[in-house]
Parts: C-alpha cells; structure tokens; sequence
C-alpha cells in the first residue's frame, strides 16, 4: 500500500529475516541520515559534554523508522544494525582523513592542536577496528557485544536487552573482550593470525 | 587460536579474575598443570585486562568527533567588528558564538553573534541564516531581544542584538519551584512574545529558560530567535515546502524541551514552542522537567511516549486549572495543543484573576448551583431535536461521557497526509490508493488538489477564484467530482489530474460516484454533517436533470449526518434518525422500501457501551464493514460496525479504530478497504464584532473577534445598548457564563455552571438582568442516550452574578418546548414561545414577572398556530412589534421571519419562505430587520426594510456581511442568540476551522 520507495522499515524486517541484501540498500539511507544527525548533533554540544551516539542512533531510529508500523523487539534488530552503521561510517570518515592528512585528497584539513588530536585518535580508532574484526573472526558474540558498545553507544544493561542475554554474562564478556582487544592491540598479532 | 582454546583460556581468566591477585598464582599453577602455553595465555590476558582501562569505554563516535566537528574560530576579544568593539564572550548560541560589544557608534551595549567561517562561506545556509535574522529583526516586542542590525566585515557576518542584563531563567529556577504568580507572570510574558513571534510566522524551536532572561525589574526577554525559521508559509509552493522539509532534517532545539515532533525531526510549527513553554512552565512549578532520563534516548522516549507527572506531585502550591493548562501545552499531538500562544495567554491571564479575586467564581457557582444536577436537553419533535442535537455537539460535547472499550489491539499505523495552518479536508482515494485528493485553501480560497501518499508535492487540480471542494475521485480513476462555489454554485467535474471543467448540477453539496462510476449522489446542504439535509439526489452524466432519491423516506428523518452508496450500487444507506430514534437503513435508488438494519443483542449492548454518536460513514467494498466517524464526550474518533452482508444486519457493535485524534467529519475508505483517510479539524469558535451603520444596514470596516482563540465562546447575548455581551464557554465538565464590556474590553467570568443545562440567556433592555430557561431536575448524569427529557423553567439573574429567581413552573421538554426570548421594555414581562412536542397549538405568550415563580398562570397570548412552530420572537424598539419564525410543521428545512403586532393580529410575512431564516433582530430605528439566513448555503447576515408605521416590508432582503468559507463561517446553531445588533455592531458567533489529512492503515483486521 505504502509506495514510497524507501520503506525502511520494510528493509529492515527483510535484513532481520538474513536477507543480507537488505542491508546493502540500507545502507546508504541510513548512512546519509546518521551523518546528518552526527553533524547536527555535533554542532550543538558544548565543548566538554560526552557524545552519546545512542542519542544519534535513537534519532535515527525515530526519523526513519515509522515507529507505529515496527514492533519494540524490532528495536533490537535496528540497534545491531545502526552499530554496524555507526561502524562503517565512523571507520569510512577515519579513513578518509587519514588519506587526506596524506595530502592524498582535496580535503581541507587544518593542522592545528585540534588536528594533532585527531590523529591520534584517529589512528586508535583505526587500530580498534582492526583489532576487533580479528576478536570477531575468534568469537562472534563477543564482537557483536563491543560492535553495539562501542559503535552503537549501548550501556552494557541494552546491549543484554538487544541480544536476549543476561547482564552478567554481557559484563564477563565484556570485561573479556577489552582484554582480547588490549592483548591484540599491544601484541600486534595473535599466536596463530 | 581455535575457539575451544580460547574458551579454555577464559575460563581460567575469569575464574582467576575473581580471586585476589596475590592468590592468582597458585591458582594458575593448579589449573593449568603443565600447559604451560596455557598459562602463559592466561597471564598475558590478565596483565591485559589491568592495563585495558579505558580502552574502548568512551563511545567510538566521541574519539573522532573532531572529524565531525566545525573548526574553531579563533577569540575575537578585544578586535572590532564593523563599528563593534568585542568586549568579552557571552556564550555559544544556536548558530554561532555571542559576544558582549560596545556599538562605538550609539554609545551602547550589545550582545553580539558572529556566524562562524563555515557557514558564511556556505551561500546556502547563509542565505538562511540573513533570512532567519531578518525574520527575527522585524520583531518589535518588550518581551523579545530587539534585533539591531544584521552586517557583515571583513568577511565576519554578524548580528547585534540588545543586550540584556540580569539572569537567565534557568539560573533562577536552579532546581527549586518558584511562586505561582511569579510563573503566571514569566509564562505569561514568555507566551506574550511567542504571539508577537509567532503572528509575524516566526517559530523560536528552542525554546527553553537558558533562552529566557529576566531583569531586574523581573521582565522577561526571550533571546535567540537566532534559530528561529521563517515558518512554512501558508500558501504553498512546492520549492518552499520542499526546502523546508530538507532543512528539518536536521533536528534543532534543546532535547528536553523539544515537542514530540520536534524529536521527531518532522516540520515542526509555532505549536511547538508551544510544547516547550510548557515544559519551561512546568520546571518553573516543580524545579524538575516533565520528560528526563538518565539518556538522551530515554528522555526522547519519554517526550515521545510518557505522560508526565503530575506538577501537584511536587508542588502542593500548583492549582489544577495550571495543571491543565500545562498538560494542554505538553499534548503529544499538536492539533489537541493550544493552537497559539495567544491562547496559552487568554489561560494564564484568566488563572492570574482567578488566583487573586478571594472567592473563585467557581467556589460560587457550587453554592448557587449545588441542588441542580444535570443532563442534557432533550430531542423532543422535529425542529427541537435538531436544534438540540447540534446544541449538544456543539455547546455541551462534554457532556456526553465517553465509557471507552478497550484499545485497539491491531496495530494501525496513522500517518500525516498534509501540512499546513489552514484546511485541507474531505479525502477521497484514487482507486489505486495512491493518490488523494481533497480541498484545501492553502491557495487562499478552497482548490481541490491531489497528493502522493507517503510524500510528494500537492498538486492543484483547481484555481477557480471561486471555492472548490468535497472532491470525490471516480472509481474509474479518470474524473473527479467537486462542489464549487463558481456561477452562482453547483456541482462540478474535472479530468482527476487537472484539464476541463464541466458542470453537472447547478445545486448540491457532497457528491459521492456510483461504485461503477456512472452517477453521483449528493445531498442538498453544506453543513458538514448533513445536520439539515433531508433530501438525497442523483444525477447521471448524460445532461438529465438531477433526480431525487425515494422523498417520502427521505422525509421522515429529523438528523440525517450520512448518506452513501452501498457497495452493490443499487442501494443507498443512510445514517439517521426518525420519530422512531436513530437507525441505519439501505434503500433500492429506483424505488422499494427500506430496511433498517436489525441489531443483534451483542451489538446493541457494545452500543451502549461505547456512548458514540455515529455521523457520517462508509461501506466496505466488501459489505461486511461500516466505517463511521463517531462523536463522544469532546472527541471524535473512528468506528467500526460488522454488518452481516446478507441481512445487512449489525453483528458486531462499534469498534473505536483510533484514540482521541481529532477526527473531522468526512472519512473515505481506499479502494482496497485496508487504509481510512480522514481530516482533523480543530475548531475555534470565536465571537466577532462588526463595525455598523444602523442606519444603512451597512457592514463599515472589518469586523474582529472579541473573544480569545481557544475560549471557544458561543451562545451570545448583545445587550440593546450594544455595550455588553454575555457568552458561554465550554470547559471540559463544565459550562461558564462570562459577560463582556465592549467598550472597555473586559471580560468577566460570571458562573460556572456544573453538569447541568440551560439555554442562553437574554438582556434585559436596561442591561440590568438576563432571562434564560433552565434545567430544574437533576437526572442521570452523561447519560448514554441522546433523547432523553429534562424538566425545565425560566429563570432570571442579575448580570455580574447573584442569585437566581424561578420565573415559571417546571415543564417537561417531552410535552412542550417552553422558550424565553426577550423582555418588554420596562422590564415587567418576559416575551417568550412555549410549543407542544406532539401536534397541537404553539403560542408566542408574554409572562409577568410579578406572577413569578408560576409567571405562566397568568400568561397573555400574542398569537398561536397549530401548523407551526413559533421560535425566536423579539419585540421591536418601540414594542408595537414582535418578530418571530415559523417553521411548519413536518417540515423542517424552511423557516420564515413574519412580524405581528404586539397586541395581536394577522401575522405579516418578511420573507420568502424558501430558506432558512433565522433570528430576527430589529435596528434600534425599528425601520430594519436584520436576520440570518442559509439562502446562499452559508449562514450569512442579511437584512430587510420594515416600515414601521404601516407594518409591512420594504423591498427584497439584502445581504450584510457574508462569511462564505467552511473556515471561517456563522456558527451554524439556530438554538442559541449567536447573533446580535445594536446601533453600531452586530455581533455573531463565528466558526474557524483548520485541519489536515491523515491516513489510518489497516482498518480491514
């Protein structure tokens, strides 16, 4: 009934269901929505105030999705995706100053403090990122759980909710992840990577 | 590293993180024997785990947030700008930093905002930036930080603004409630400004005490209109709306004042600041806000979703009428919001009053009124039950208690068709269900335009100068069919996406295609809900005139709020209600008698139940389904009836299908039967003055309210003088009467009348006392049924207030409609019509006041009919006169003004008797009779010459002052006074309507 082409909702549900074309489409709706909100929602925060990118996400959610037509378990499913989202356009951004400061792009990139920062904070998310795919490649579950974390700024109490686990487990895994992630940060690779 | 590895290495790592570091070794010696690989793992994720830290704990977002980020402008301190010297920074802002300035040219102190590089350089937000800032800059207000100058230096774009000295709101409310008056008074002011703001188009979107400061004299100044945007104008071009759809996409505002749509990032309007004064009104009262949470998710979930405490919770000082005041301004959907700030002001000005006189009228009004418990008037014949239905819809909706089933348990999602202030209304489907058309007056007058479910631009499919509306697409998709208001009125088709308009019928309202597209159906009356209509048509395309449809069934109906096809196409369905009480009935078109629709026992009990009076409706193609709009208490929603397709007899009762969305009154089913589209219509009745020449009958200037938006006045009483009004206003339970100086303009609430009934009352000619009929017995409260029968008397009360004397004895609205209309005047007698229900003698009798309280004993007839009823009679100046209607009996849709002599006489006829003419007011000369009449479909002031001294008209009627738009028309209720005139105004009560599409899907499970 409904004919405007992106039914978000509708791609969503498709996605859930293991359709991983669903999320390839999505992908660029979401995308351009999530910068948008970043940007905006960047713009007003007062220097000093946390960054709360489940506020991002859950902005997302509100906009795209027509909220009466998804169920709340739906929520869930939403989350895992804008983490991954948030994932690839956090890591896509990082990537892209990284070739700019390379003098690679037509990117205008001031180098002042701010700047120097950035490069390293950069770098880190960089290196996390990569550190990540290799905890994931050893146990999903665990990367899912710092995926929405991380990316998708989840306390750990939703990240339980999102992933139909107990709050203690999610808090071990958790706790063993970042040990993982610490080890394969400092040691560079992982006996048999 | 395989996966059984890594599990064997974290169990020994959790196991060890729980003991102490100074047992962990031992620990490791046992549990990994002699692996020694194993243990070394182990310890290497141990080590990792202490020197983790933060790692990975602050959100990944917030590590290259600078990335995001705009770059910083270096301090400005101290440097000049154009001829501003920046003295020091004053804080970040919407859309740039604010600095303190001196203007070296005037000698003074600004507050400076300097746009940031990005954006100067970026032509487009520029460019929005220059017009938000002009916007703000034509705002001239003590309540608002006046705009100086918008410039640009050396490539730095600036705006100066005045300066405000004291404290922020924020900082005096600091977590800690504040006097009730003192919150009346900042609200007030803050409501005061958005007025001002809001009446130039300009919406502030942040709203919020950081943006309020307060002097030291404690007067407020809303700062930073610096986001505000030029509100989407009202008269649509599609680039507009387009761009004002792409600019929303971002959300503004400050999270815990942000209005649902706001949080939503939907198009927000001046409604919006309207929901963040409410949440500023309710820290004030509480030192806490409404919607918080320990995340900005949870707060939006909150705004989105939760009702807030309430404000008494927190605050014992906080009175119910500021709790209501602020729960209306924190409604989630806007339309059931205050509609403007002026509004919002007309509240808190009223509760200021109210908080300081001693005594609360209310308090009053309970002691007066305590004995006399209520219910509604009841229907008694034919003209009365008309009069009445619309009276209660009308004056009394809450009246009539709503006991609500249950929620919907099927999901239906409901989605906003169109945007906009003014009224698009009367959906219809193209038979793909991808289109909708409907009227609008976006373009000024009504158009008929068609919209793109799910989005897209409006497109207008007319432009007669003329109104066009009550579009109906074909089921064949190739026409459209409309009501216009060009050459003198009629029915018209157009090629559905625009192109050649031909006419059909040169009268008619509401046409409705034949399920094969071959005829139309329509009724003969403009009112929404066919309140009048009695009489159905049908015409073809092939040039014959229109046919009536079955007149003598058509006949019997006294309130007949819908009329449609039936899906076969050879049969109608009407909505009604006979002599009988209300039914549903289907009837062949060609001839054949009608059935009514039987009710099984379970329908009638949910009917009951439910409390729902049923208006218009629609057919499931299917036949299994009725779709009916539904009134109860204030609202109006949605319903649903099963019907057994065969017997077409009513299985199932009334199902509601929304909650309490502000349903209008025309609904249309898509053509698959899944989605309903429907309009809402807010609806403000508001009582006009109009500037007038007495002595030429001439309307001279434009005419303005003189009630406030939201008080919803009705029932108005214009004193002889032309100085005082008096009016009602609904109000939840409750009625109040308020009297209104004209001269000074100062209104004053006279009475709160709980839970009963009366009529309006009427002037006495010295201005010194009103007379109105009044409900004596109390009965069943909200009572279900819409028929039932009061006992009523005259009584008469002195203006300003006071006690009450019984004039007659009490009669039952089942036997007689006892009526009082005027005085005589040296203010002994009272004119009044008293007719029987059932068939008899209606007489137009004047009352003594000294035979009170059984005036009626020694009544005097002035003249008496057994055909008619006689309604809304009025002395002349010089009381030689009466002037009165008469509506003939069995036929209701006519009423003719006649006058006779005050002592009796043969009656002499004023006007045609083909129209509906109402309410005949005598100039203060006697040499004109001013009345109301539906003679061009709208109720509409006209006039006519008396000679006074000989008795007889002069001339044809001619027309006074026209309101021809369903959004701005005389409310149409011929119980009340609703019009009045004196030597230099006339005054009616005027009806203004605004609303939009939406769509409710899923309406078939």
């Amino acid at each position: 009934m409904n004919p405007s082409p992106p039914d978000v909702t509708q791609l969503l549900v498709n996605w859930g269901n293991g359709d991983q074309a669903a999320l390839d489409e999505l992908l660029p709706l979401v995308n351009d929505e999530l910068r948008r909100l970043a940007r905006g929602y960047l713009r007003r925060e007062n220097p000093g105030h946390t960054l709360q990118p489940t506020a991002l996400v859950n902005e997302a959610y509100l906009r795209l999705i027509d909220q009466k037509n998804v169920h709340w378990q739906n929520r869930a499913h939403f989350f895992g995706i804008a983490a991954q989202l948030m994932r690839r356009i956090l890591i896509d951004h990082a990537r892209r100053y990284q070739y700019a400061k390379r003098g690679g792009g037509a990117l205008r990139v001031s180098l002042d403090e701010t700047a120097a920062v950035t490069e390293a904070q950069t770098a880190e998310l960089l290196a996390v990122n990569e550190a990540l795919e290799k905890l994931t490649a050893m146990d999903a579950r665990k990367g899912h759980i710092v995926e929405l974390r991380f990316f998708g700024g989840l306390s750990l109490d939703e990240v339980a909710e999102v992933m139909k686990i107990s709050s203690p487990t999610v808090q071990r895994e958790w706790r063993a992840a970042k040990a993982w992630l610490h080890r394969i940060l400092t040691e560079g690779n992982d006996d048999d990577a | 590293m395989t996966p059984e590895r890594m599990r064997q290495i974290e169990a020994i790592f959790h196991a060890a993180c729980n003991l102490a570091p100074s047992e962990r070794a031992a620990f490791l010696s046992q549990a990994c024997a002699n692996d020694d690989a194993l243990r070394r793992e182990v310890e290497l994720l141990l080590a990792s785990d202490e020197q983790a830290g933060t790692l990975i704990e602050a959100p990944a977002i917030q590590l290259v947030a600078p990335l995001f980020a705009e770059s910083k402008s270096p301090s400005l301190t101290g440097k000049s700008i154009s001829h501003y010297q920046i003295i020091s920074p004053l804080g970040k802002g919407g859309m740039g930093e604010v600095y303190c300035a001196r203007d070296t040219k005037l000698d003074r102190t600004v507050a400076l905002k300097i746009l940031p590089a990005e954006v100067s350089t970026d032509a487009e937000r520029m460019r929005r930036f220059v017009r938000e800032a002009k916007a703000a800059s034509a705002l001239n207000h003590p309540h608002v930080a006046t705009i100086y100058e918008i410039g640009e230096a050396n490539g730095v774009s600036f705006i100066a603004m005045e300066y405000v000295e004291g404290q922020t709101l924020a900082a005096k409310i600091n977590g800690t409630p504040l006097a009730i008056s003192e919150i009346i008074d900042i609200g007030s002011q803050i409501a005061d400004a958005l007025d001002a703001a809001h009446s130039k188009g300009i919406t502030h979107r942040d709203i919020k005490p950081a943006n309020v400061m307060l002097n030291e004299r404690g007067q407020v100044k809303v700062l930073d209109f610096g986001l505000a945007k030029i509100a989407q104008p009202q008269s649509i071009e599609s680039n507009i709306s387009t761009l004002a759809k792409t600019q929303s996409g971002v959300v503004m505002g400050t999270v815990p004042y942000m209005s649902p749509e706001q949080a939503l990032g939907r198009d927000v309007d001046h409604r919006s600041d309207l929901f963040s004064l409410g949440v500023v009104l309710y820290e004030m009262a509480t030192g806490r806000m409404p919607f918080t949470g320990s995340s900005t998710s949870e707060t939006l979930d909150h705004i989105l979703h939760s009702q807030p405490d309430a404000m008494a919770r927190f605050n014992y000082d906080v009175p119910a009428e500021l709790e209501r005041i602020v729960r209306k301004c924190l409604e989630k959907e806007r339309e059931r919001r205050y509609q403007s700030a002026r509004e919002l002001l007309v509240d808190l000005k009223n509760l200021k009053r109210e908080s300081e006189s001693t005594t609360s009228p209310a308090e009053k009004a309970e002691n007066l009124f305590t004995k006399i418990k209520a219910h509604r008037m009841g229907v008694v014949f034919a003209l009365l039950a008309l009069v009445a239905v619309i009276a209660v819809v009308a004056y009394l909706p809450a009246l009539l208690r709503q006991k609500s089933p249950a929620g919907p348990a099927t999901q239906r999602p409901l989605s906003q068709l169109t945007e906009g202030a003014g009224l698009q209304s009367w959906p219809s489907w193209s038979p793909d269900g991808r289109l909708i058309t409907y009227s609008s007056d976006r373009g000024g007058n009504f158009d008929i335009w068609v919209q793109q479910i799910g989005g897209g631009d409006p497109i207008q499919v007319t432009k007669s100068p003329a109104h066009d509306w009550q579009p109906d697409w074909s089921p064949d998709g190739t026409s459209i069919v409309f009501r216009s208001e060009r050459e003198g009125g009629g029915l018209y088709i157009v090629p559905a996406l625009g192109g050649n308009e031909r006419k059909i019928s040169s009268f008619g309202y509401y046409p409705r295609w034949s399920p094969d597209s071959s005829r139309i159906l329509f009724g003969d009356f403009v009112s929404d809900d066919w309140f009048k209509q009695r009489k159905a048509y049908v015409v073809a395309l092939d040039g014959e005139p229109p046919r009536e449809v079955q007149p003598e069934f058509f006949s019997r109906f006294v309130f007949l709020p819908g009329v449609a096809w039936h899906p076969d196409g050879q049969r109608i369905s009407v909505r009604g209600r006979d002599k009988s009480g209300p039914g549903f009935w289907t009837i062949p078109l060609t001839g054949g008698p009608a059935v009514k629709s039987e009710i099984t026992g379970e329908a009638e009990k949910q009917l009951k139940e439910a409390d729902v009076l049923l208006l218009a409706f629609q057919w499931a193609p299917s036949g299994q389904y009725l779709y009916f709009v539904g009134q109860s208490k204030d609202t109006r929603n949605l319903w649903r009836v099963t019907v057994d397709p065969q017997t077409l007899r009513w299985v199932t009762g009334p199902e509601r299908l929304t909650t309490d969305v502000g349903v209008g009154s025309g609904i249309a089913l898509s053509p698959n039967g899944k989605n309903l589209a429907y309009s809402t219509r807010p609806v403000n009745s508001r009582i006009w003055s109009l500037p007038l020449d007495a002595a030429t009958g001439k309307i001279k200037g434009a005419g303005q309210p003189v009630t406030d938006v939201g008080m919803n006045a009705v029932a108005n009483d214009l004193s002889r003088d032309g100085r005082k009004l008096s009016f009602w206003v609904s109000r939840g339970w409750k009625i109040e009467r308020w009297e209104k100086s004209l001269e000074e303009d100062h209104q004053q609430l006279v009475v709160v009348e709980d839970n009963f009934i009366h009529w309006p009352g009427y002037w006495s000619r010295d201005g010194t006392h009103l007379v109105a009929v009044r409900q004596r017995t109390p009965k069943s409260v909200g009572a279900a049924s819409r028929n039932e029968d009061g006992v009523f008397s005259f009584v008469i009360y002195p203006a300003g207030g006071g006690d009450e004397q019984v004039l007659t004895s009490p009669i039952s609205s089942a036997d007689t409609a006892n009526v009082c209309w005027d005085w005589s005047g040296d203010g002994q007698w009272i004119l009044g019509s008293a007719c029987p229900v059932n068939p008899g003698r209606s007489v137009i009798r004047l009352l003594p006041i000294a035979a009170a309280p059984q005036a009626e004993t020694q009544a005097r007839v002035v003249t008496s009919s057994e055909e008619h009823t006689l309604w809304q009679t009025y002395f002349s100046p010089d009381e030689r006169w009466i002037s009165f209607i008469a509506v003939k009996r069995g036929d209701a849709n006519i009423s003719t003004i006649y006058v006779v002599p005050a002592a009796g006489g043969e009656w002499i006829r004023i006007t045609e008797g083909k129209n509906w003419d109402d309410k005949p007011r005598w100039a203060p000369d006697g040499k004109t009779i001013y009345f109301l009449s539906d003679r061009t479909g709208f109720y509409n002031v006209w006039g006519i010459r008396f000679d006074p001294v000989v008795g007889k008209p002069l001339g044809e009627p001619f027309l006074v002052v026209a309101f021809d738009s369903p959004s701005r028309m005389i409310f149409p209720v011929l119980s009340g006074s609703e019009f009045g005139v004196a030597a230099n105004r006339l005054v009616v009560t005027i009806r203004e309507v605004s609303g939009n599409i939406w769509t409710l899907g899923n309406v078939d499970r």
